[in-house]
């Protein structure tokens, strides 16, 4: 497994380091601001006692070659920029997610970044506990206006990108999308694909499952299964180890793609996975370490529209046309621009 | 039954050895575990010792999680000694939090120990109920306890998650659970700044009343004798259907109460998930107590120290899964198994070579008469 990752980690580290270098802004900010406690971008680890310390709760593992893996791409971002000491705990149970922050905050770490928004609980208890720790929490809109912070992308910019592209490889007129739990944001990123489908196709049918556990990739087999069954031919995830559940009921059936998320991850099945939605919180993350280096925290909620900047939306593949990917691609680039205005919705099933 | 016979300590040195060898045998493991994946040893149990006894709250934090590992223990073990196989402690962990959280949830503000005692005795009841299913099957249908109480867990668990998810679900929420509960309904914490909540004490307390009901009073004697040998039992006019309903129903209500505990205690609220197997690893913790209050105090402890540990070794190598920490879990009840086996293959011997001198003596030395009874 260590190898592998390694070259995935260079391969992530490289495309991040081009995107960070693409914002600009965050890297270069240190240095104007002329302020000697501030480490240098890339200085070692070697701040003696100022070092910042860094711990991430991670829902998952890190080599899922999703979203924990984008985890794990922030702490090697936040690691390089700051010379901090960066840690971060797998396979986080929300329902222990208390503990955990705890256990860091105790332990005298700097910032507590709980990756996802079933982190959301723990992080607004305990920050009530230790006033002298950050807490901010990815994918969520929790603050407390001191030591709790949270960001969020506007998750639908993206999610328009992978609906479009879904209805635009179906054959059938039916696709579907497997979620994990839902909350807000996870509701904003399926709703999002929705209506990126209806965009490219009006007359598409939209089926849609949140299977209640991110983990579980059988929940998210059974529940792919079922979508095939009436006859949706291309699918979406939003599951962590969930989707090879989804990739394997594609696997199974005749003619089924699979539209993945986070990382390009196609290699792991090339014979499905069509592309991969090219998102992550990583690069964003910096932007809060930065405040916290330059004393500016706040204890604020912010949403992070698709950036202009951004690259390729999706990752292109052997099975993806190269015409449609153009299209894509066009696409992404009103939803950037403001042109195509996504409209964020956070209902869940049953309200 | 033979697991009684062997699990079941004899004598204070045989009841400590044992296990703390297990212990340091199995620490011994992992350490060699560490080096394989290219961790320091020695930093990682430091953090482990950190973050399981090193300060007041770290302290605190190993209590609160020996807590429910322990009062699941205690009924686990009751019902061993009875001869009885509850696998099924989660199940009615998982009862008794939903029963007591219904009591805060239904019930109006009333002043303080109101609400947690009526809610504690819900979950007694429901605990108690859960664990007397498999007791009734058992008894009056034979059905092996094994299995029925180890299936009603998954039962369990469902019921707390639909409640969750349906019923008392939180629009919005990013994770199933209620809302926090009140101060007035809450176990209070007993030392401020750390995690210790009165449900320490009523885990002492519980202890307390394991070893009074199974050691000092008639029924205890007589589920010690069900548990011994049932057939003679029932000869000697015990009511063993009745024994096997009403000890399953006590197993269940230790567990039942270790719900309450983690619900009104340490959690504050129902949450999805919020025994984390407490059930599954009390029977180890039973086992490695050898089925003995005082002893289940000391394996809860340490299971305890080990999952806050846990999360301290992450912090010494990144990428160190907590999962190492199960692994020397597991290989302390792994290992106080294997001791327990050469101690009791040591007794056969010394039992056989024991009776063969006996032989000798009686066959050899006929004139000294009873001498033998005082050289053992």
């Amino acid at each position: 497994m260590r190898p592998r990752m390694g070259h995935l980690g260079l391969l992530v580290a490289g495309a991040m380091a081009l995107s960070a270098c693409g914002n600009g802004t965050a890297t270069d900010a240190p240095a104007t601001d002329g302020s000697a406690s501030e480490a240098p971008a890339s200085a070692p680890a070697s701040a003696g006692d100022e070092q910042l310390r860094v711990a991430l709760i991670l829902p998952g593992e890190t080599t899922d070659r999703g979203f924990n893996a984008t985890g794990e791409m922030a702490a090697d971002l936040i690691e390089e920029e700051y010379g901090a000491d960066v840690t971060f705990t797998e396979s986080v149970n929300p329902a222990n997610q208390a503990d955990v922050y705890r256990q860091y905050a105790n332990q005298g770490y700097d910032l507590i970044i709980g990756w996802g928004g079933q982190f959301t609980d723990g992080a607004v208890e305990v920050a009530e506990e230790f006033a002298d720790t950050n807490f901010l929490v990815v994918s969520s809109g929790a603050s407390n206006g001191s030591n709790l912070a949270s960001y969020d992308t506007a998750i639908e910019d993206w999610q328009f990108l992978a609906g479009y592209l879904m209805a635009r490889l179906s054959e059938t007129g039916v696709v579907g999308q497997v979620s994990g739990q839902c909350f807000p944001s996870t509701a904003a990123n399926q709703n999002g694909t929705r209506d990126g489908a209806l965009y490219a196709n009006p007359d598409i049918e939209w089926l849609a499952t949140y299977t209640g556990d991110f983990e579980d990739p059988t929940a998210a087999q059974q529940a792919a299964q079922a979508m095939i069954d009436e006859d949706a031919d291309v699918l979406h995830t939003n599951l962590n180890q969930g989707v090879f559940g989804v990739v394997q009921a594609a696997q199974d059936a005749d003619g089924v793609l699979v539209v993945t998320e986070w990382l390009d991850n196609s290699d792991t099945a090339p014979d499905v996975i069509v592309s991969t939605l090219n998102k992550s919180y990583a690069r964003f993350v910096l932007n809060k370490v930065e405040e916290l280096v330059n004393g500016e925290w706040e204890g604020v909620n912010e949403r992070f529209p698709l950036p202009d900047d951004w690259g390729p939306g999706v990752f292109d593949t052997d099975l993806l046309p190269d015409d449609i990917y153009e299209e894509i691609l066009e696409v992404q680039e009103q939803v950037a621009s403001g042109e195509i205005e996504v409209e964020r919705d956070e209902t869940c099933p049953g309200q | 039954m033979r697991i009684l016979r062997i699990v079941q300590a004899r004598s204070l040195a045989g009841a400590v050895l044992v296990p703390v060898a297990a212990v340091v045998l199995a620490l011994a493991s992992v350490a060699v575990l560490l080096m394989l994946i290219g961790a320091d040893p020695a930093e990682a149990f430091g953090s482990m010792f950190q973050a399981s006894l090193g300060d007041p709250h770290a302290l605190s934090t190993t209590v609160t999680k020996a807590v429910p590992r322990l009062v699941a223990a205690l009924g686990i073990a009751v019902a061993i000694r009875a001869g009885l196989w509850n696998i099924g402690a989660e199940g009615q962990i998982y009862m008794g939090g939903v029963a007591a959280t219904a009591v805060v949830l239904f019930a109006p503000e009333l002043p303080f120990p109101l609400i947690p005692l009526l809610a504690i005795a819900a979950a007694i009841i429901a605990g108690a109920a859960w664990g007397a299913i498999p007791g009734a099957l058992r008894a009056w249908r034979g059905v092996n306890e094994v299995i029925t109480s180890l299936m009603l867990v998954y039962v369990a668990v469902q019921i707390s998650r639909y409640m969750l998810e349906v019923p008392w679900a939180i629009p919005g929420a990013t994770f199933p659970s209620t809302e926090p509960f009140g101060s007035y309904a809450r176990l209070p914490i007993l030392v401020p700044a750390t995690l210790l909540n009165l449900g320490a004490v009523l885990a002492v307390i519980a202890a307390i009343a394991a070893w009074y009901l199974v050691d000092r009073t008639r029924f205890g004697l007589n589920l010690r004798a069900v548990g011994g040998n049932p057939r003679a039992s029932g000869f000697l006019g015990i009511r063993v259907k009745w024994m096997i309903f009403a000890v399953m129903a006590i197993s269940g209500a230790f567990a039942g109460l270790a719900g309450s505990i983690e619900v009104l205690g340490v959690r504050g609220r129902l949450i999805e998930g919020f025994s984390q197997a407490y059930g599954f690893e009390a029977i180890a913790v039973a086992l490695l107590g050898r089925l003995h209050p005082a002893g289940i105090v000391g394996a809860a402890l340490l299971f305890g120290a080990l999952d806050a540990g846990g999360a301290g070794l992450q912090t010494a190598a990144r990428g160190v899964s907590s999962s190492i920490v199960q692994i020397a879990a597991g290989l302390s009840v792994g290992y106080v198994l294997v001791g327990l086996g050469i101690q009791e293959k040591f007794r056969e011997r010394r039992r056989a070579s024991e009776a063969l001198a006996d032989t000798e003596r009686t066959h050899g030395v006929e004139a000294a008469g009873g001498s033998s009874e005082a050289s053992r």
